[in-house]
């Protein structure tokens, strides 16, 4: 009688306490898995600029003026590209003294070559920006109607045509 | 009995201590579950993120007639500032929707949020910054200073859509050759106008994007003539009546009916020599200008008929040139004739198209 | 054994009710992570900025008078790198009236999981 009831209670409180630590723990292992979600905002934030970037370099500043994204391609102008990216990435108003990130690119251009085949030239990266060992990136695009004649870097074989579409391709990362 | 319940308390001590133990450590352990996660912050880089939105690529509601001509008694019809053109042109602001947006006496902290960032909850307003450079030129930033610590945020980057304008600048050979007329040997008087021809057809050209395009119905007309008198040719004329202006439609006979004699802020501005004035102010004796060799007149959006696209308003200023008449061997060189106001961007042509300035949007939220 | 019965158990059961607590609680917790993932995520999945960039592309093709070979620049394009089926019929002079003569620009892209279809006119002047 007195063997069987004092087990009885040392027995619940260990019963109970491991249930409430075995709950605890698979509860901390499951909702961590959930948490990153701010991952995904710098990433957004990032996709915005980037692209917003690109759009304000494929917009001429008055009727009839050159498209500078255009010109680029055209010329394949991999300094202008840098320049002109670069500031855009980095156009701060006063109100935030918010240290400029570290941003490294990479851009290249895509092409239809002959028979219906993608291929690809790069036309800039930024000095970090080599694709070698890289951060997650986020990827931004833009199409650009070109005089594809007259870009060098797409080979004659490839049929080159005026005008041609092509994509420009960024990737974008925090270096 | 007795013995018995003895042990049944040494008993349960033990499994209720080893229960409370165990119920102090899960205790200890639930705040780690809450690591890593800041709901708050996500939360305001999503109302950042949308506001930017609203802000750049919307033109705000009601968007036709827009949202910026509405008054202090209107103010209650705006139901959404954006700063956008039009939907069709994201990134592209508008020069005007900025003015009236970044007006903190127009418009209250309270505005703020419920039109542009759009608070859940009312009795919980978000606090702001919002600040927009346009080329190098920062505007005041609506709001509070962004805090130290952690805030929602997002830039976007903006091109502004400057005003497009005409600068008549009679010093210019290109310019003046236009302007320059004769008048016949034996007048002593010479009634003409300078006059400024607005072809709605024209301007509205469809084919011109929304970025490019001239709107008078949202946009102002600017036109400035420089340096009038300067170059009048003062040995033939006696005397330069500059008389009043007047609003005529192609087709329509008579002046279109418009307060003239009163100032009006709201829709016109005309200057000569850099005192405002009324549209019915005349000037017997325009050598007797003081201040600038400048007339400007600004009329604000919506132009007279703004809606009828096939109106072609002229806006005339009437002149009145007297010659000696007893000096019949004179030229009798006058100024006068016509400004239009199109796209035309070739060298005598007065016009200052629209152009696109970049700029860079800022919104802190927290 | 009969005793036991009599007990009731309730350690065991407070035990209980605190694991289910916690439970309650990840819960809500993973309720609200959740919520922060979709507006950001959404915003990376929505491609917003890609449906405006080829707007904006489309047009600039219709005002070149819908050169075929430019809209299979675009079709293939889109399918290599952007996983996506882009389809675009740009007729010329579909509507006309006084002073505009329309080109019906029918855009259609599907990237799998967003859907995106728009019909518009683009205006040129006619000319006189």
């Amino acid at each position: 009688m007195v063997n069987d009831q004092a087990q009885m209670y040392t027995l619940e409180g260990f019963a109970a306490g491991v249930l409430m630590l075995l709950t605890a723990y698979l509860v901390l292992g499951t909702t961590t898995v959930y948490t990153p979600g701010d991952v995904h905002i710098t990433d957004m934030q990032l996709q915005q600029l980037g692209s917003d970037a690109l759009a304000m370099m494929d917009t001429p500043n008055s009727h009839g003026d050159t498209n500078e994204l255009v010109n680029i391609i055209n010329t394949t102008d991999h300094e202008l590209f840098d320049d002109s990216f670069m500031a855009n990435l980095q156009n701060l108003t006063e109100s935030t003294d918010t240290c400029i990130d570290d941003l490294q690119y990479n851009a290249s251009v895509y092409y239809r070559a002959a028979s219906g085949e993608v291929a690809s030239y790069p036309l800039a990266t930024s000095d970090r920006g080599d694709l070698v060992s890289r951060e997650p990136a986020v990827r931004v695009t833009r199409w650009v109607t070109v005089n594809g004649e007259s870009v060098s870097e797409i080979p004659e074989a490839a049929d080159r045509r005026n005008p041609q579409l092509v994509l420009v391709e960024v990737l974008l990362w925090r270096g | 009995m007795m013995d018995d319940s003895g042990m049944l308390s040494v008993d349960f001590l033990a499994g209720f201590t080893i229960f409370i133990l165990a119920l102090i450590m899960v205790i200890n352990m639930v705040p780690g579950i809450m690591i890593g996660l800041e709901s708050q912050n996500i939360d305001y880089d999503a109302v950042a993120y949308r506001t930017g939105v609203i802000l750049v690529e919307d033109p705000g509601w009601p968007a036709n007639p827009p949202w910026e001509l509405k008054d202090e008694y209107h103010k209650d019809d705006i139901h959404r500032l954006g700063l956008a053109v039009s939907a069709n042109t994201p990134n592209v602001l508008s020069r005007s929707k900025i003015n009236k947006f970044f007006n903190t006496s127009f418009f209250t902290d309270e505005d703020y949020g419920q039109k542009v960032i759009f608070a859940d909850m009312p009795y919980a307003p978000y606090a702001y910054n919002i600040a927009l450079k346009v080329g190098d030129e920062s505007l005041p930033p609506l709001g509070d200073d962004v805090p130290k610590r952690s805030y929602g945020y997002i830039r976007r980057l903006v091109k502004v859509k400057e005003p497009h304008s005409a600068e008549l600048d009679l010093n210019k050979t290109e310019h003046k050759s236009k302007f320059e007329k004769i008048a016949p040997v034996n007048s002593s008087i010479t009634n003409t106008y300078i006059s400024i021809v607005l072809n709605y057809t024209e301007l509205y050209d469809k084919s011109i994007s929304d970025e490019y395009r001239m709107d008078v119905r949202m946009e102002p007309v600017e036109v400035t003539i420089r340096n009038f008198k300067e170059n009048l040719n003062d040995t033939d004329v006696e005397e330069v009546c500059l008389n009043n202006i007047r609003f005529y439609k192609e087709g329509v006979s008579g002046e279109i009916p418009f307060g003239y004699d009163e100032p009006d802020d709201e829709s016109y501005e005309y200057k000569v020599g850099g005192t405002s004035r009324t549209l019915d102010y005349n000037s017997s004796l325009i050598w007797d200008l003081n201040g600038e060799d400048e007339i400007y007149l600004k009329l604000n959006p919506p132009l007279p008929f703004a809606y009828e696209t096939d109106t072609v308003l002229m806006v005339n200023m009437s002149l009145k040139y007297y010659y000696d008449e007893n000096r019949f061997n004179l030229t009798k060189e006058y100024l006068g004739g016509v400004i239009d106001y199109t796209y035309d961007t070739s060298a005598n042509s007065p016009m200052n198209l629209p152009t696109l300035t970049d700029g860079v949007l800022e919104v802190c939220v927290w | 054994m009969e005793r036991l019965n009599d007990e009731g158990q309730w350690i065991v059961l407070m035990g209980f009710m605190v694991c289910v607590g916690i439970f309650f609680l990840a819960v809500i917790i993973a309720q609200s992570t959740v919520v922060g993932q979709t507006t950001s995520e959404g915003v990376l999945e929505f491609p917003k900025n890609d449906i405006q960039d080829l707007r904006s592309e489309v047009i600039e093709i219709a005002k070149r008078g819908g050169t075929s070979s430019l809209k299979a620049d675009l079709k293939t394009l889109s399918m290599a790198r952007k996983n996506a089926v882009v389809e675009c019929s740009i007729t010329p002079g579909a509507v006309n009236d006084s002073y505009y003569e329309y080109t019906r620009i029918i855009l259609h892209f599907n990237n799998g999981v967003t859907e995106f279809d728009e019909t518009f006119l683009l205006s040129r002047p006619k000319t006189p």
